[in-house]
């Protein structure tokens, strides 16, 4: 980790499998109410049988470095950390929902029992203790690969360095923290 | 080759912005277009068209007034709707907005005021300051018609509002709902506010030729709308789709461009003409309440589909 980290993550789609294993790590550890996601698996079908193929595409807060939902906010609950990571003051948010119709990956969610708006903060909480997000240490293929794009050693950097990424929704001046591979 | 598409988990919810939001920008757009009409007969001659400034003024502050009742309780935590008043974040439209209706409220009731048969804040002498009320109210009602377009247009996550068209729509479309208002009290109040037996015809046919001009220009809007929509990304294509041919079709062209647009416009062009020089206040009673519904729909059709809509990302 390096003194000044910028998280990010990748997601390589052709290891998912579409457990959702993610998706319960995630509402366990945030403590989520059933009608309420921070990551969702969006699963796309290609052809007829016999050429077929299936995609699955784990969705959630891509953290942009140019984040729409930040821009929009009136009362600056929504900000950028230093370290990347797109949060919400809850004690500021007075549930405008204006966050949620700028997001183009539809990730942020109103909490239904206190009205704010919430969302993937990469486990923001678990951060620095050499600890992962929950949906990341809980995938069972490996799909997502977390870390510090700022240190030159991590896994993370390596990886960006060696395979084909694409941000998603690159085209909306969004700059995503999220980085696919898309086979 | 086949391709479609399943979301596995359920996002519950589609429409966040519901039917408060488009009365808001509907009240806004009476506000504000009434106040932009009244101020601008004042400017040209205020006399001759004593009616309209006056009405305009009447109307001016209360349509949003009960717009923002819904506005703050369409929010989640409605308590807590001061917070928008304590900062100020100017790439937030809505942070930007919330000051701009709030100034605009404070000015509308002052030039409400100011247009009451008695001079009740002692101003009628002081030339100056009545003209910076007016002033500072022409530039505020301006820009609350503006922004409710702007608070749309300037989201890439939702091909539908995400174009330059919508705020030049809306903005047109707001000044047709405050002279339709103007219009509206016109017919209830026979005779205006004129002392001249015919005021009531003067103010009437500057309305009309106003209301001719901005339903012109609505419908190049308009037109310009669909085209630049229908041809431009897969995202926007597919959202016009479900405003032109889809479960929005009939309140958008008949709601909206039947009655809000070629209805009035049909009459305008009937009364200037045929010289029509006398004020009928049945046609305009059904051309001004056509426009008013027009208005509604539009908007509501623009807040709901917009939101049914997304960018499609991959």
């Amino acid at each position: 980790m390096s003194a000044n980290p910028k998280w990010a993550m990748i997601i390589d789609t052709t290891r998912c499998v579409g457990c959702l294993a993610c998706v319960a790590a995630c509402h366990n550890q945030n403590e989520l109410p059933m009608t309420e996601y921070f990551n969702r698996i969006e699963e796309q079908e290609f052809g007829h049988f016999p050429n077929y193929n299936r995609r699955f595409t784990p969705m959630q807060c891509q953290h942009c470095d140019n984040p729409p939902c930040v821009g929009v906010c009136p009362t600056g609950a929504s900000y950028k950390r230093d370290d990347g990571i797109v949060a919400v003051d809850i004690k500021k948010c007075i549930g405008c929902k204006y966050c949620i119709l700028s997001c183009p990956y539809n990730a942020r969610v109103v909490n239904d029992e206190h009205g704010y708006v919430h969302k993937c903060s990469f486990c923001a909480g678990l951060l620095g203790k050499d600890d992962l997000p929950a949906c990341v240490g809980t995938c069972p293929t490996g799909v997502r690969v977390f870390g510090d794009l700022n240190d030159p050693n991590s896994e993370i950097s390596k990886l960006a360095a060696t395979k084909k990424t694409v941000q998603i929704g690159k085209d909306l001046n969004t700059r995503p923290s999220i980085y696919y591979i898309i086979g | 080759m086949g391709n479609h598409q399943i979301k596995r988990t359920q996002t519950l919810r589609e429409i966040y912005w519901n039917y408060l939001i488009t009365f808001y920008l509907f009240s806004a757009g009476i506000s504000a277009g009434a106040m932009i009409v009244s101020i601008a007969a004042d400017f040209i001659n205020p006399a001759k068209y004593v009616s309209v400034v006056r009405a305009g003024a009447y109307i001016a502050p209360f349509p949003i007034m009960a717009g923002m009742v819904g506005l703050v309780f369409d929010l989640e935590r409605p308590w807590l709707f001061w917070l928008l008043l304590t900062t100020f974040q100017y790439k937030s439209i809505m942070s930007v907005g919330a000051w701009i209706i709030s100034l605009f409220s404070g000015v509308s009731i002052v030039y409400f005021i100011i247009n009451l048969p008695k001079d009740y804040l002692k101003l009628k002498s002081k030339t100056g300051t009545v003209n910076t009320i007016k002033l500072s109210g022409f530039v505020l009602s301006t820009c609350v018609a503006l922004y409710t377009g702007l608070l749309l247009s300037t989201l890439t996550a939702r091909p539908l509002w995400n174009t330059p068209m919508i705020p030049v729509l809306l903005f047109i479309s707001a000044i047709i709902d405050g002279l339709a208002a103007i219009s509206l009290v016109l017919c209830l109040k026979r005779g205006g506010w004129g002392g001249a037996p015919n005021e009531t015809d003067f103010s009437h046919s500057f309305i009309t030729k106003v209301d001719f001009t901005l339903l012109y220009f609505l419908s190049l809007a308009t037109a310009i709308f669909l085209i630049g929509m229908g041809r431009s990304t897969e995202s926007a294509v597919s959202a016009l789709a479900v405003v032109t041919g889809g479960g929005f079709s009939v309140s958008f062209w008949i709601g909206f461009v039947a009655a809000g647009i070629v209805i009035p416009f049909i009459a305008a062009a009937y009364e200037l003409f045929a010289k029509v020089k006398t004020h009928k206040p049945w046609l305009s009673f059904i051309s001004a309440t056509l426009a008013l519904l027009g208005g509604y729909i539009v908007r509501s059709v623009i807040i709901d589909a917009g939101q049914l809509t997304k960018t499609i990302l991959y």
